[in-house]
């Protein structure tokens, strides 16, 4: 059971790094020397970082990440985890902080309890460690930003809903903007401080965590579909075998 | 012999099963909740912000912010100003975009520099807003949005949501192309 719990949450977080890995690849021109992210700007504070993480170089660190990512999914080990965990750190360092926000820091908690079990591979204690770790987080994620809105009057109105929905930046679609801005959007943003703020629940039994990692499938495939986060999906169901895992052991 | 739904206390009634376990678990989260409604700790240190990806935080979407749009405009060599336009666009969406939303999400990183940029300014009032690393990223997405080759001065403002007559939140200086 630790092995596969382990094994899922390699392939499915290496997969989401291999896609995000891709897709900056497909923008590397907002990244090049004429683009947003140039060199120039940056150098005033990463100048220290030069070899790594001007244009030319940062392409080859994109590489490297890939290449790893690949592995990972493939099952190797070895120093994999360690690449994986210091070439995304590099890249969320070029863009000051995230590329893509609270994906970028998932994806960080689970290579860091990756690079611990991959290192600690002959103890069991240090193997279900990393495993808890990465549970705990999944969890307190939903848990967290349940409580952020429940205190809010706002989510519970709606209408915090209805504005994230309309922010150009999300580019959501008229139809559902045109929903979520209605009185179905109130129910809604309920059932989304209810859902979040019970996840903790999901560690009371393998039903419950299967329970909960089925909502939070249909969760996250309606954030694709509002506001188009779609790293979210494949960051987070790689948190998902661990939760199962950890109820199972509970 | 104690069931595992209750236990029977000294007068022989039965009451919830509250184990030392799960007293740590309500604890530990009661803890979490208190740190979550805590005003957020302000980083100022930029070392600290670039690596802050290595400390987890989950307060996803917990206020609405002002989310700006940005706004540009050329300026003649004769002082004349051309109109307002957006640079940024709302990117398409597909059905792969479950999968694949290279456009999607670099739209998203590109609205979070505009948020940055608002935000250092208003830690900095007393320093030239030029002088922000966010306000020469948000000048670079002008540029590179015009790099079709149009000529001219460009000068950038950020407004609120509400489209072109809402209020302007930011103004640029105007910068050669």
């Amino acid at each position: 059971m630790t092995h596969a719990a382990l094994r899922a949450i390699e392939v499915l977080i290496g997969l989401s790094i291999a896609v995000g890995t891709l897709e900056l690849f497909a923008v590397r021109g907002a990244l090049a020397d004429d683009g947003i992210w140039r060199w120039d700007t940056l150098a005033a504070e990463l100048g220290g970082l030069r070899t790594l993480l001007a244009y030319g170089p940062f392409q080859a660190v994109l590489g490297v990440r890939l290449v790893a990512a690949a592995l990972l999914v493939a099952g190797v080990h070895g120093p994999v985890a360690p690449v994986l965990w210091i070439t995304t750190l590099l890249v969320n360092v070029r863009f000051r902080g995230t590329f893509n926000g609270g994906s970028d820091l998932m994806t960080m908690v689970v290579l860091s309890a990756l690079v611990v079990a991959h290192l600690g591979a002959g103890s069991a204690v240090l193997v279900n460690l990393a495993i808890i770790y990465v549970a705990v987080q999944g969890v307190l994620s939903y848990f967290v930003a349940g409580v952020v809105k429940a205190v809010n009057p706002a989510w519970w109105r709606g209408s915090a809903l209805a504005a994230f929905a309309s922010r150009p930046d999300f580019g959501a679609p008229p139809a559902v903007r045109a929903v979520l801005g209605g009185s179905a959007g109130r129910v809604v943003s309920w059932g989304v401080i209810a859902f979040e703020v019970a996840f903790p629940l999901s560690f009371t039994g393998v039903w419950a965590a299967l329970a909960f990692v089925v909502a939070a499938l249909v969760f996250h495939l309606a954030n694709v579909v509002v506001f188009g986060l779609n790293r979210f999906l494949l960051t987070w169901a790689a948190t998902w075998p661990a939760i199962v895992y950890v109820a199972y052991g509970l | 012999m104690r069931g595992r739904a209750g236990r029977t206390d000294g007068f022989g009634r039965h009451g919830p099963h509250v184990t030392l376990p799960v007293l740590v678990v309500l604890g530990a989260l009661a803890l979490v909740v208190a740190v979550t409604v805590a005003p957020r700790l302000e980083v100022r240190s930029p070392v600290v912000a670039m690596v802050r990806v290595l400390v987890p935080s989950w307060r996803f979407f917990d206020t609405v912010g002002e989310h700006p749009q940005l706004l540009a405009r050329t300026v003649g060599a004769d002082g004349t100003v051309g109109p307002w336009r957006p640079v940024l666009e709302p990117p398409l969406r597909t059905w792969w975009n479950v999968a694949w939303h290279p456009q999607g999400n670099l739209s998203l990183a590109r609205h979070s520099l505009l948020d940055r940029l608002l935000a250092d300014v208003a830690r900095d009032p007393d320093e030239p807003a030029s002088s922000h690393v966010t306000y020469r990223l948000v000048l670079d997405q002008v540029r590179w949005n015009r790099s079709s080759g149009s000529a001219g001065a460009v000068q950038f403002k950020l407004i609120g949501p509400g489209g072109p007559g809402a209020p302007t939140l930011f103004e640029s200086e105007v910068h050669d192309p």
